[in-house]
């Protein structure tokens, strides 16, 4: 049996019109929509690449880029967890080098003691000198395996224990580094490092990347090693101009530990 | 006839009417929520002086060290300037060919600018302002931005909407919807935006090996750059310790998305974090970006709980001044303070009256905080316009209304010079030499210990 559908209840007329609007709902309405339409965005920017990702890339980059930016690694999927230390050398006029010496030492020092100053940040500031070189490294590494293995006609070696990097080491990629400008950046590094420690006496400068691995956690109390292992890249020289100015505080910090380290 | 209707008639619902119903009833209110009144805005308020105060924190920190960092010589690289880009030309203007030598005028803009929002020069266009300031100081330094700084400028801009003048408003027109409804959608996507980072952080974490076999924290913390001798010893100890850091850790970035949107699980997640933001700021040492995880929170705190923080914070009691208009100098440098002081907080009463102390400064009850146990300084020939439960004469009355300045808080170790000078009590001896009286006896009571406090 149908129901007899009563005509809608309105309201009387000279009743005051309880909540908002129709304009009011429409401007909550298109206010919801423009927030799902940025949570989308950001979950197509931010999700591994699928069917949308891939037909809505352009869109998605033109309207995060600029303004949305987001970088959420956090240390994942794999932490950083190797040391990257920059010695720097110094070359006098007489021709002798001093020895290696890390200019940052003493930042280092201090940053471990007060935890609560800036020099955190500038630790961060140094350490994106060095993390830049090796990663321009690792890759030219990565290239130079790849170009090997063309040559012989053969696949990428599979890397077992190093076997694969001992055939493209550190030292052997430095000269195609040459024009790259984490090289560039760490050789600055060098000038003004030795530029504060021996003034116009220093004709040349010299910086290696020393990245330094743990121990695997199975082998953390052997104390045959202190590391895991250490790659070692040193640059070549780079001279010293006369009229490049002198005038890094960096420089000033590693002035003292260079000169006690030169010191006979 | 929807479902509502036939609940309103008594007759039940058809199960999918009635669900329907309901969802339309949410979606309704949902959308009223963006636009009936201004929501939580002492939360907003609150964020945004903790905000602006990292902000302040994060570049003063790096000032010792500005010429190493910021100048056109630093050993930095950085994003080419694109005179084709308005973008550039507004946001990276620091950037920009003839402007590299000016970066102690970026840096000096932020720092004036967040000083200025903090001490209540308050706006959207402020806000604006200390946008672009940042990220022209940003551009400067590129590789020392980490995720507390990409979250900042995110959260900055989405500040922009906010209204957080901390007024709870009332829509009445569709100007009012408008403009709550964009301050609130301000709040609702700073929320999203902290979820989204603990979830992209979660997921990429899970397909890191290291995570999954609990072994990352061991590995982070044998790096020097994010780690302490102390940390690292602690975790070759005792590896459960890092084992446990870690899918904690793991854990915590996934139920976060969840547990922080309900009210009962809420303290619990916001404690775990706040405990693993601050081992992230001081273990790891990486201070600014664990400090704003922490503050961040602050937009998840319900309204009655900021609001409560907010009334601590700023109950002022108002301060009533009496100066005698025959004390040289003295008037005019009281008038020059009290403007300077916040508004309301300070009345100001010339006295010509012979026998009143030259300053008085006295608190008024009306607006302090009630409190039980505080001491009252009793005093003798109080003039009329000054009466309050403390009073301070002479030197620490001008310290007091010294004190009272925001204006003047950069100047902080003059307050404490000041407060050094009366603590030994050459205040009043220097009070006299400054702001004699110009022709009249002056009022003995005034050096009675009695009256000052």
């Amino acid at each position: 049996m149908e129901e007899r559908r009563d005509p809608k209840p309105t309201a009387p007329a000279d009743e005051p019109r309880k909540g908002p609007c129709s304009l009011a709902r429409g401007i909550g309405a298109g206010v919801a929509i423009l927030i799902g339409v940025h949570v989308l965005m950001t979950a197509i920017y931010l999700g591994p690449p699928n069917l949308a990702k891939l037909s809505l890339q352009e869109v998605v980059a033109a309207y995060m880029e600029p303004f949305f930016r987001q970088r959420w690694h956090l240390f994942s999927p794999m932490p950083a967890f190797d040391s990257v230390k920059l010695p720097v050398r110094c070359r006098s006029a007489s021709g002798e080098w001093t020895p290696w010496a890390d200019p940052l030492e003493d930042l280092y020092r201090q940053h471990y003691r007060f935890r609560v100053l800036g020099h955190g940040k500038l630790v961060q500031f140094y350490h994106s000198i060095g993390s830049d070189l090796r990663e321009s490294v690792v890759a030219a590494q990565e290239s130079c395996r790849q170009s090997r293995a063309e040559a012989e006609g053969g696949e990428m070696p599979v890397e077992t224990d190093g076997e694969s990097a001992a055939q493209c080491t550190g030292r052997d990629v430095v000269p195609l580094l040459v024009s790259e400008p984490s090289v560039e950046l760490a050789q600055r590094y060098a000038v003004r490092a030795c530029r504060a420690n021996g003034g116009d006496s220093v004709v040349a400068a010299q910086v290696k990347l020393l990245d330094f691995l743990p121990k695997p956690f199975s082998k953390r109390h052997d104390e045959s090693a202190v590391w895991g292992s250490v790659m070692e890249v040193p640059l070549p020289p780079i001279e010293v101009a006369p009229a490049e100015s002198s005038t890094a505080s960096l420089g000033e910090r590693a002035a003292g530990l260079l000169l006690a380290e030169a010191a006979p | 006839m929807n479902a509502n209707d036939r609940l309103l008639e008594g007759r039940p619902p058809t199960p999918v009417g009635a669900h329907l119903g309901l969802a339309t009833e949410r979606l309704r209110r949902g959308l009223d929520w963006f636009t009936e009144a201004e929501r939580s805005p002492s939360t907003k308020r609150l964020f945004r002086n903790l905000f602006f105060a990292w902000l302040l924190l994060h570049t003063l920190l790096l000032l010792p060290f500005a010429r190493e960092i910021f100048a056109p010589d630093s050993l930095v690289i950085r994003e080419p300037f694109d005179a084709s880009s308005l973008v550039h030309w507004v946001f990276r203007l620091s950037l920009a060919p003839g402007f590299e030598g000016f970066y102690t005028v970026f840096v000096v803009v932020q720092v004036g600018l967040l000083c200025a929002a903090l001490t209540g020069v308050t706006s959207r266009l402020v806000t604006l302002l200390i946008y672009v300031a940042t990220l022209n100081v940003n551009a400067m330094a590129p590789s020392l931005l980490d995720g507390g700084n990409n979250l900042s400028e995110l959260l900055l801009l989405y500040l922009v909407l906010v209204d957080t003048s901390g007024h709870h408003r009332i829509a009445r027109t569709d100007w009012d919807r408008l403009r709550i409804a964009v301050s609130n959608a301000g709040l609702v996507l700073m929320r999203l935006q902290v979820v989204i980072v603990y979830l992209t952080a979660g997921m990429l974490k899970l397909n890191g090996e290291l995570w999954q076999r609990g072994m990352a924290l061991y590995y982070i913390l044998q790096a020097d750059a994010f780690s302490h001798p102390w940390m690292n010893e602690i975790v070759t100890r005792w590896p459960w310790v890092g084992m446990i850091g870690t899918y904690t850790t793991l854990a915590f970035q996934w139920l976060f998305p969840t547990m922080v949107w309900f009210r009962r699980t809420r303290p619990w997640i916001l404690t775990l974090g706040v405990m693993l933001h601050l081992g992230i700021a001081f273990g790891m040492g990486l201070l600014t970006f664990g400090l704003i995880m922490c503050l961040v929170y602050v937009l998840f705190l319900e309204e009655r709980t900021t609001a409560r923080v907010l009334a601590w914070l700023g109950a002022v009691p108002r301060l009533e001044v009496t100066v005698r208009g025959d004390a040289r100098r003295l008037p005019g440098l009281v008038a020059a303070l009290a403007r300077l002081a916040p508004a309301d907080s300070v009345r100001l009463t010339v006295t010509a009256d012979p026998q009143a102390p030259r300053l008085l400064v006295g608190e008024s009850p009306a607006l302090r905080r009630p409190s039980e146990d505080e001491p009252v300084a009793q005093g003798d020939a109080v003039p009329a316009s000054v009466s309050g439960e403390h009073r301070w004469c002479g030197a620490a009355a001008l310290l007091r209304l010294t004190a009272r300045c925001r204006w003047t808080w950069p100047f902080f170790p003059l307050h404490l010079s000041l407060a050094l000078v009366w603590y030994l009590g050459l205040g009043g001896r220097l009070f006299d030499l400054a702001f004699p009286i110009v022709a009249a006896v002056e009022d003995a009571r005034e050096h009675s210990p009695a009256a000052v406090r």
